[in-house]
């Protein structure tokens, strides 16, 4: 087995911090910032440990940068400065606003990927239970991540067992129509009698008690997870200087 | 926050309780009936019932929380540019607790009033939030759409409102009306649970 990557194994707040710095930095960048960006991201999300973000968030961004394209390169102002290329005109300016504007989208995929693949939810989880409020944010995202899992299997369940009874899902728009009720229906009801459950569970176990609560495996803070969360910081700080002086 | 009666320590009200308990719901109901009719081939999303839903039973606060997490986890799944369009949560929240409010609820027609009123308010965002932030890109069937406009000579910006604003009417009236279909046929037991569910269809809590 491998050794995981830095990110991975760094404090889980690093990479989260890289991931929204990175996300500031590709909005308030210009034009050929962005695509310096875009590369240089690629390169640390490698270098991290999180290769498979790349492959990920291109099959992400193929789509928009597609109809980036179609829209701005292909049907954009190519009346006026098209440049004819297999039959069609091409306007230039509209490809460069397309290219800059799939990095700006591709360097913001790459960095929640890098977020989500390398941040474990349990370590999270320790690392913030010194503070009982943001504990409180983060156990509701976790909470929240693992019930879409569930209702997801359930929905499967629901579909199969309508099928069972009959229930086609093919045919015109207004069969499909009539089958939302009871494919939805049952999934709706028993998402509030999952609620109910969840909330005397919940207040049972002290769940939102606002008490400190203890790590189980406290999670040291390496001076050099700290170094690159407040280079991330201090980037974005200058990049939000550079854009108001500008 | 109220002390408990045996410790003394602060203990977190009903109100926090009620967000952990229903906005993990509501958010997985936003996710899977999208995928659900995804997988149907209609040309509806069906993303904010969840966020509805929430806001319907637990109040604003509720569903503010529930369309907030949604977007958030949309956002970790495919990428942060997708939190841009988390004001269009909130405003169907607003929409939805104005809807409860006025028992908009109670009739197939109020719920389809309520939903188109929502169409027209969330697509004009979403068209503004679009076309300024994204060129017009968002989501493969809107951008189809303005695509097919813009080659028919219309102004990218006015595509991208026509295009909003055409699925958004159909997504939210479906949504409403869906919402109002499933809230009279919930169990009586499990309405009397969740007063304003009971005001959003016009009844009351007496015998």
């Amino acid at each position: 087995m491998s050794a995981p990557g830095y990110f991975a194994a760094a404090h889980p707040f690093t990479p989260i911090a890289f991931s929204a710095a990175t996300a500031g930095l590709a909005l308030l960048l210009p034009g050929d910032g962005v695509l310096l960006l875009a590369v240089l991201t690629a390169i640390a999300v490698t270098a991290g440990g999180a290769a498979r973000a790349i492959r990920h968030g291109v099959l992400l961004v193929l789509p928009l940068a597609f109809f980036l394209v179609l829209l701005h390169g292909v049907l954009g102002d190519a009346s006026t400065a098209g440049v004819p290329i297999l039959g069609t005109a091409i306007d230039p300016a509209g490809l460069r606003y397309a290219a800059v504007q799939g990095a700006r989208l591709l360097t913001m995929i790459l960095a929640t990927l890098t977020a989500a693949y390398t941040t474990d939810p349990a370590r999270l989880l320790d690392a913030v239970s010194g503070r009982p409020a943001l504990w409180r944010v983060v156990s509701l995202l976790l909470v929240t991540r693992d019930t879409v899992r569930r209702f997801r299997d359930r929905a499967g369940e629901i579909v199969d067992a309508q099928r069972a009874r009959g229930l086609r899902l093919r045919g015109s728009p207004w069969r499909k129509v009539r089958a939302l009720r009871p494919l939805l229906f049952p999934l709706l009801l028993s998402a509030l009698v999952d609620s109910e459950t969840r909330a005397i569970g919940l207040e049972s176990r002290g769940l939102l008690t606002m008490r400190q609560r203890t790590p189980l495996a406290p999670r040291l803070d390496r001076w050099h997870d700290r170094l690159v969360r407040y280079a991330a910081l201090a980037a974005v700080l200058a990049a939000l200087a550079w854009r108001i002086a500008r | 926050m109220t002390p408990s009666f045996y410790t003394g320590e602060r203990r977190p009200s009903s109100a926090a309780s009620h967000l952990f308990s229903l906005v993990p719901a509501a958010v997985a109901v936003n996710f899977v009936i999208g995928r659900l009719v995804a997988e149907l081939g209609l040309p509806v999303y069906l993303d904010t019932v969840g966020t509805m839903l929430a806001t319907v039973l637990g109040g604003v606060m509720t569903g503010v929380v529930a369309g907030l997490v949604s977007q958030l986890l949309a956002g970790l799944l495919s990428g942060y540019q997708w939190l841009a369009f988390a004001p269009i949560q909130l405003l169907i929240v607003l929409v939805t607790w104005w809807a409860v409010r006025a028992a908009g609820f109670r009739s197939g027609v109020r719920a389809l009033g309520w939903g188109l009123l929502a169409g027209v308010l969330g697509g004009t965002m979403s068209a503004v939030i679009s076309a300024t932030l994204f060129g017009g890109v968002t989501a493969t069937g809107v951008t189809a759409i303005v695509a097919v406009l813009r080659h028919a000579g219309v102004a990218l910006d006015r595509a991208v409102l026509i295009a909003s604003l055409t699925t958004d009417l159909l997504d939210k009236a479906v949504s409403f009306l869906l919402l109002a279909l499933l809230l009279r046929a919930l169990p009586r037991r499990t309405r009397f649970r969740f007063p304003s569910a009971i005001r959003a269809i016009g009844e009351s809590l007496g015998p």
